[in-house]
């Protein structure tokens, strides 16, 4: 655990005004970008990586995450005033949110969103402040053979929950092992797949290919459907939003439901491959469930977005804590953070703990900060995001392609990089084209190394002997928890019972 | 033939190749180690050969397949990129950014003056103000 030291130093270097700044700008940023209709928190971050070259690591990831958190807050707007969610988290928002607008309540619907939002934001941040520390002390407790367990547990999750087939996550899992071979390999420093380029020597950059994959492929896929006359579709006409207060009480009147969505996205942030979206549909079909007046869902029921907002919000923080304590990343966002972290030499998992300590206490202390710009932002300018949602997506694609070329062309310093990310954006689309998940590709290509190197690790010491493993009981458990995992997900389930999935 | 066997099959070949000739064309073994380099793409091929025979069998298709029209522009944009940063590289960013900026706008059949003005000289000028004054990056 880091001493008192760390931590104070921690919170000290966050609070200068440089961050202060650069977070109120992640949190605007954040909610401008992820008001818009079809761009979200995922093309917010992948817009911001490239101008985060230039700060230190901590301001850098601080105003990271500052965008992530300003995009749960956005992507509400365009879902109460135009029943189009900016960002796919915010899909359930939409069921109570744009009726309350239509009944002259939009102001209203805004605020409850904004207010729910920071409360999972911020309760989910102080779960993942006080829970990270003392998992990251379990996870390097482990060794090796526990390692590889915990990975082929994570491979199976991301492979059975993202997508619509396991065994196309399977395919995913595959193609990322097989693209992190490449360069040399850790145990004897024998080039694979090299086929004599010296670049390939240190393997295929991460940056570049989470980029192109992740967001350059969703934002090609936008501009290859655009059609003629097409245009001006952007200029929906968003409800107005006037200025309306909600109550204490009337946020109180909430509060089980806020709980309940509060445990819903903490539990589904911390699972690899799952995300907010499913988060805020998962808590939206829990309420609902739950209530005695199912019918009153729907119909403009504050319930419904107390129940999406918490949730989807309380996945931000919670996404954090396999991130931050296993390395694992859960979902797209994480991933493109891990890229960040990467490209500052910062590499996520138990030992950051021990080594940058004072970085972590330094994000952490970020979040809290985040949270707070998070709320001044939305509490004075969400209105004014309303104008914002009417940014012709004609103008907005196009410069989000520029901006990551060009961020791509001063992270590799040429053509190498930018040719990388055409390469990966063109596998995206198809990846995601043909049903594969790019998410188990990403966290099985960002996890390889960490999984060959523990393997090698766990071989040299069992020496070949398969018996070892049975002195291991933590290998077993998650060796087992796969199995049970995958068999679950292979037996055959009605439609209702379907099990959900991480589009995001 | 269903797009999901289509599929499948591709997967199971390229496991296959890479298992008979990719591997050892291109990883070295080394008879003495304690792992072989060649274990991980390994891992990887047959992970096609077996996932990829499963959904040969028994996947059925929910895929809603993007047109050839839509494929073409993916392949074109990929190319724009490219022949940006190319542009770019050898005129300067303004350059490459500005001509970019005005084929994709013209793609996606953006024909308001306005718009056009701010994607294509607005945008460009202010991301190159960003990288290179406030961000003190250079562009080319």
């Amino acid at each position: 655990m880091p001493d008192l030291a760390t931590i104070m130093g921690g919170f000290a270097d966050a609070f200068t005004v440089t961050n202060i700044l650069y977070i109120l700008l992640g949190v605007m940023l954040g909610q401008i970008i992820a008001a818009i209709p079809g761009l979200g928190t995922v093309m917010a971050l992948a817009i911001a990586i490239p101008f985060t070259l230039a700060m230190p690591t901590l301001t850098a990831v601080a105003f990271l995450i500052s965008i992530s958190k300003g995009g749960t807050v956005g992507g509400a707007v365009s879902a109460i005033l135009l029943n189009t969610p900016g960002s796919a988290e915010a899909v359930a928002t939409t069921f109570d949110g744009y009726p309350m607008a239509q009944k002259g309540e939009a102001g209203k619907a805004m605020k409850y969103s904004l207010y729910y939002s920071i409360f999972g934001d911020v309760s989910s941040d102080i779960i993942l402040i006080l829970v990270a520390a003392p998992l990251a002390l379990v996870a390097l407790q482990m060794g090796p053979i526990e390692i590889c367990a915990l990975m082929i547990l994570a491979f199976t999750v991301v492979s059975g929950l993202v997508g619509d087939s396991i065994f196309k996550g399977f395919v995913a899992v595959g193609i990322g092992f097989l693209f992190a071979s490449v360069g040399l390999d850790p145990g004897y420093g024998i080039p694979r797949f090299t086929f004599g380029e010296f670049e390939l020597y240190d393997g295929l950059p991460l940056g570049p290919l989470a980029l192109g994959m992740l967001a350059v492929s969703e934002i090609i896929r936008q501009i290859s459907k655009a059609r003629k006359n097409s245009s001006g579709e952007a200029t929906l006409q968003p409800l107005k939003a006037e200025n309306q207060k909600v109550t204490i009480k009337e946020l109180l009147a909430n509060k089980y439901v806020a709980l309940r969505a509060l445990v819903i996205g903490t539990v589904i942030g911390a699972i690899p491959g799952l995300g907010s979206s499913t988060a805020g549909m998962l808590s939206y079909a829990f309420a609902k469930q739950a209530a005695k007046d199912p019918e009153a869902f729907g119909t403009g029921d504050p319930r419904g977005i107390a129940a999406s907002e918490t949730a989807n919000s309380a996945v931000v923080g919670a996404n954090l804590i396999p991130l931050l304590t296993l390395g694992i990343p859960g979902n797209i966002g994480a991933a493109l953070l891990v890229s960040a972290f990467i490209i500052h030499g910062v590499q996520p998992g138990p030992l950051l703990f021990e080594t940058q300590g004072r970085l972590v206490y330094g994000l952490f202390a970020a979040m809290l900060i985040a949270n707070v710009a998070n709320l001044l932002v939305g509490q004075f300018c969400m209105r004014l995001w309303a104008k914002v949602v009417t940014a012709p997506a004609t103008v907005v694609f196009p410069s989000a392609l520029i901006i990551c070329s060009t961020g791509m062309y001063i992270i590799t310093g040429g053509l190498t990089g930018v040719l990388f990310m055409s390469a990966a954006a063109l596998g995206g689309y198809a990846m995601s084209s043909f049903g594969y998940p790019f998410v188990a590709f990403i966290v099985a290509f960002i996890l390889t190394p960490q999984l060959e190197g523990a393997l090698v690790q766990a071989v040299a010491i069992t020496d070949g002997n398969v018996w070892v493993l049975f002195s291991h009981p933590i290998a077993i458990a998650l060796l087992l928890m796969s199995v049970a995992l995958f068999a679950y997900l292979m037996v055959p389930r009605g439609k209702g019972k379907k099990i959900v999935t991480g589009d995001d | 033939m269903t797009i999901e066997r289509f599929l499948g099959g591709i997967t199971v070949l390229c496991g296959v190749l890479l298992l008979l000739y990719g591997i050892p064309a291109h990883v070295d073994d080394v008879e003495t180690a304690i792992m072989s380099p060649r274990v991980f793409p390994q891992i990887a091929a047959w992970i096609f050969v077996i996932a990829g025979s499963v959904q040969f069998l028994f996947v059925k298709s929910k895929l809603k397949l993007p047109t050839r029209r839509e494929f073409i522009r993916v392949l074109v944009v990929c190319g724009l990129i490219l022949a940006m940063t190319y542009l770019m590289d050898k005129f300067g960013y303004l350059v490459g950014a500005v001509s970019m900026m005005a084929v994709i706008m013209y793609m996606v059949y953006e024909r308001r003056p306005l718009w056009l003005g701010i994607g294509i000289i607005i945008v460009p000028i202010a991301i190159w103000i960003l990288f290179v004054i406030v961000l003190k990056r250079p562009l080319p």
